[in-house]
């Protein structure tokens, strides 16, 4: 990230990150986290959704704090997160006096004007949009909040319609245009059917103005340079977006105002207009838009009824095919999970995982393309090792970047999921939905989900866990899963001075950024239960104790629990230890 | 499931040998990749490094395709003459086409595993592996130099020379990182232009 230099200080990479180990503080709410810099505890709360601009009862933000304490990283994490800071604004002003120096008046400054951050859907769809080659010198974006892929790995995924407007072509996928206006939904049913490309010749329509409404219906976020306003208008009322339509016919009308008040000329054309989704009702918005489309291809899909009466089949599915209402959905891809074939989108896929987008780009290098698999005229992929219920749910994340409700057996495959697609923000969507659930869950389910959460990184579940476990301590030692539990993990790293700034070890660096587990519960209960300040370092070893002793009880356990088995069964191949057996009993197997 | 492989002893050899097979099989940039399936390599690797073996599984690949390479640079240094510039051209881009292809497999390790260590991502270690490999060769360094300057001097003189070749290799260059481009092919070629232009102005020097 680069900062425009008009103060005449730099920020560099070694501004960030400070010279003395922080203050921790596990159980801070976001005002404390963000006072003392705890990244990590602000990283946790942001991920849990805590309202980044809301005020303690001195009437005060996070970000003031930030900015007071001066903690540079903690105050770019709110800001990158939309905390608010527009000067001539009360908290904003705030911030801005409150700056501890100059450098963080700079970050301040450089964040100011920016529009906040968009949502994983709109943020993926809008990668997309300005990919394709002829949308990315579309004069007049603001590209700066673009984030390049490093390497040859491009958001590139080939359009579908191309128009030309004014000389100047626009490229688009047809879905998301007709998901968002009933005008080009028609037009891709009749007129533009077959289609690749579309020139409009009247000379009224404007370059920018399509382009920016198709940029819209990406992104949910309108930018629009002010003269361009009225064409925009007339666009919209072709297009059918009324409520689109109408916000802007009230916003030209103040603009006009606007000009008559100012003293002095003002250029029109620097003067932007911007507008999010949000200003719009919820089901003129992109991911309500998204869901009619979801729901029409689901209707369509259907279940494989058998492969074995193949030319019959065939031939009664064509009939009715014709018979029936051409299937309206732009569906361009199957996806066949489990005997079912799943009606989809190819942008969409493509999009929000990563592993769509190679697959479906590497269809003809590999077995899947081989076969030319058909179904109902579509290209089909095959997907294994997942239920239909987790694909989904799993898609219904995708087309709205919501997830309704799951069932909690289902958690732990659509983890696993979500990292198999490469579909990250998935998980916190899971996890947002599980934890109601896991507020009633047993000290057991609670070792489960926690080593889960270790192992496929969420974050929030992890917390939850660990400040469920820290809290109940004893509760949790006198369990025998918890204790067996403790046998699986990597030991605690032992120096109690190494633990505040070197929370990892050589080897647990393979966690990604997650700090050991053990630890980390160690300092959760070292917040609770340590006395004062100045004997941490003891309760910290007496907790180490305690945890050795506990995993002497388990190994008795373990062992005894061993020769148990083997005496009511002998041919016990592999050794489980009690807490694997326990989970692997859960779970339904493939 | 997930809990079980990680304590089988065997997994990551099992499931390693079956993705080295898959990279030979891609390498060879035959139609017998076209029996491996994209969905199930990807699966395979993605376990492996979900269960911490992510490190084992880079430097084995690490390993796999430095023998690879080292194949290649051998049959580019065999090549005979004029065929040396067209043998170098094809085998970079079935290379080419190959990591694109090991990279989308691998894809899981480069979002997960790497960022979390100093290793570069599988398209990186590509290049690199290709440019200290192959173009830094002792015996293709300088051939290819001459070779390309060869070509250029070939055209000036009025002679057909294969100019999508040229256009190909030297992209190959650029592609490689702007310092090979200039060490093997700017650096010398403006030499040898200044040299030859100074040769050139005292021959009129010399007729006026």
């Amino acid at each position: 990230m680069s900062f425009i230099d008009d103060g005449g200080i730099d920020l560099d990479p070694s501004d960030f990150g400070t010279s003395v180990p922080l203050k921790k503080v596990p159980n801070g709410d976001v005002f404390q986290a963000s006072r003392a810099g705890d990244l990590d505890r602000l990283r946790y709360l942001l991920e849990c959704g805590v309202n980044v601009n809301a005020r303690d009862q001195w009437d005060s933000t996070a970000l003031y704090y930030a900015c007071l304490a001066g903690h540079l990283d903690a105050a770019r994490m709110l800001l990158e997160n939309g905390a608010i800071c527009s000067e001539h604004t009360f908290d904003g002003d705030r911030c801005h006096y409150s700056a501890l120096n100059l450098k963080v008046r700079k970050l301040l400054k450089a964040f100011e004007a920016r529009p906040p951050p968009l949502n994983p859907l709109q943020s993926s769809l809008r990668d997309t949009f300005f990919a394709c080659p002829a949308n990315s010198h579309s004069g007049g974006f603001n590209l700066s909040g673009i984030s390049s892929t490093p390497g040859f790995s491009s958001n590139y995924f080939p359009p579908d319609v191309v128009f030309t407007v004014q000389g100047r072509p626009i490229e688009a996928h047809r879905v998301i245009l007709s998901a968002r206006s009933p005008f080009f939904k028609k037009k891709f049913e009749t007129d533009w059917k077959e289609r690749g490309e579309v020139r409009f010749a009247r000379e009224k329509l404007s370059y920018p103005a399509l382009c920016s409404l198709i940029h819209f219906f990406y992104s949910d976020r309108l930018e629009i340079a002010v003269d361009d306003m009225e064409n925009l208008v007339r666009i919209c009322k072709v297009c059918k977006c009324e409520s689109l339509q109408k916000i802007l016919e009230k916003e030209v009308i103040h603009q006009k105002y606007a000009d008559y008040k100012a003293l002095t000329d003002i250029d029109n054309s620097q003067k932007r207009f911007i507008l999010q989704g949000i200003s719009l009702p919820e089901e003129d918005r992109l991911p309500a838009a998204l869901r009619r489309i979801l729901l029409t291809a689901l209707s369509n899909s259907t279940y494989e009824n058998g492969q074995d009466n193949g030319i019959d089949e065939l031939v009664s599915r064509m009939d009715a095919m014709h018979m029936a209402k051409p299937l309206n959905d732009l569906a361009d891809v199957c996806v066949r999970v489990d005997k079912k074939n799943f009606r989809c989108h190819k942008v969409i896929l493509a999009s929000r995982s990563e592993y769509f987008k190679a697959r479906l780009s590497r269809m003809k290098d590999f077995h899947e393309g081989k076969d030319e698999l058909y179904i109902d005229f579509l290209p089909c992929l095959e997907e294994h090792d997942m239920s239909v219920e987790a694909f989904e749910k799993m898609i219904e994340y995708m087309y709205t970047d919501r997830l309704q409700e799951i069932n909690p057996d289902q958690a732990e495959e659509m983890f696993d999921i979500a990292s198999r697609y490469l579909m990250f923000p998935l998980k916190r969507a899971v996890a947002d939905v599980l934890l109601p659930h896991l507020e009633t869950a047993s000290p057991e389910e609670l070792c489960h989900w926690l080593m889960l959460a270790d192992m496929y990184g969420v974050l929030k579940i992890r917390e939850f866990c660990l400040d469920t476990i820290a809290c109940n301590f004893e509760l949790f030692a006198d369990t025998k899963e918890f204790r067996a539990m403790l046998l699986t993990l990597p030991p605690p790293s032992g120096d109690s001075s190494l633990r505040t700034t070197v929370p990892s070890m050589p080897g647990s660096s393979l966690n990604n950024d997650q700090g050991n587990l053990l630890d980390d519960l160690r300092d959760k209960w070292l917040e609770i239960e340590a006395a004062e300040l100045d004997e941490r370092d003891e309760s910290a070893l007496q907790f180490d104790k305690r945890l050795e002793m506990l995993m002497v009880v388990a190994e008795h356990e373990k062992s005894s629990g061993d020769a148990e088995s083997e005496v009511v069964n002998d041919v016990t191949p592999l050794t489980f230890s009690p807490i694997t057996a326990v989970i692997s009993g859960e779970q339904k197997e493939p | 499931m997930n809990f079980r492989v990680a304590s089988d002893p065997e997994y990551f050899d099992k499931n390693w040998n079956i993705l080295k097979h898959a990279i030979r099989e891609i390498f060879k940039c035959n139609d017998n990749a076209r029996h491996l399936s994209f969905g199930e390599l990807h699966r395979h690797a993605y376990y492996m490094v979900l269960h911490n073996f992510g490190e084992k599984l880079y430097s084995k690949l690490v390993a796999t395709m430095t023998s690879h390479v080292k194949e290649i640079a051998k049959s580019v240094e065999a090549s005979e003459g004029s065929s040396f510039l067209e043998e170098l051209n094809t085998k970079w881009n079935d290379y080419y086409k190959a990591l694109e292809i090991i990279r989308d497999i691998l894809m899981y390790m480069d979002r997960t595993y790497i960022p979390s260590t100093k290793n570069k991502p599988v398209y990186e270690l590509g290049l690199n592996l290709w440019r200290e490999n192959v173009i830094y060769s002792n015996q293709i360094r300088n051939r290819l130099s001459n070779t390309l300057l060869e070509f250029v001097f070939k055209e000036r003189a009025g002679e057909d020379v294969n100019r999508e070749l040229i256009r190909n290799v030297t992209k190959m260059l650029i592609d490689l990182g702007p310092s090979v481009y200039e060490q093997v092919f700017e650096t010398p070629f403006l030499q040898v232009l200044a040299e030859s232009y100074k040769a050139e102005s005292h021959k009129y020097i010399e007729f006026v």
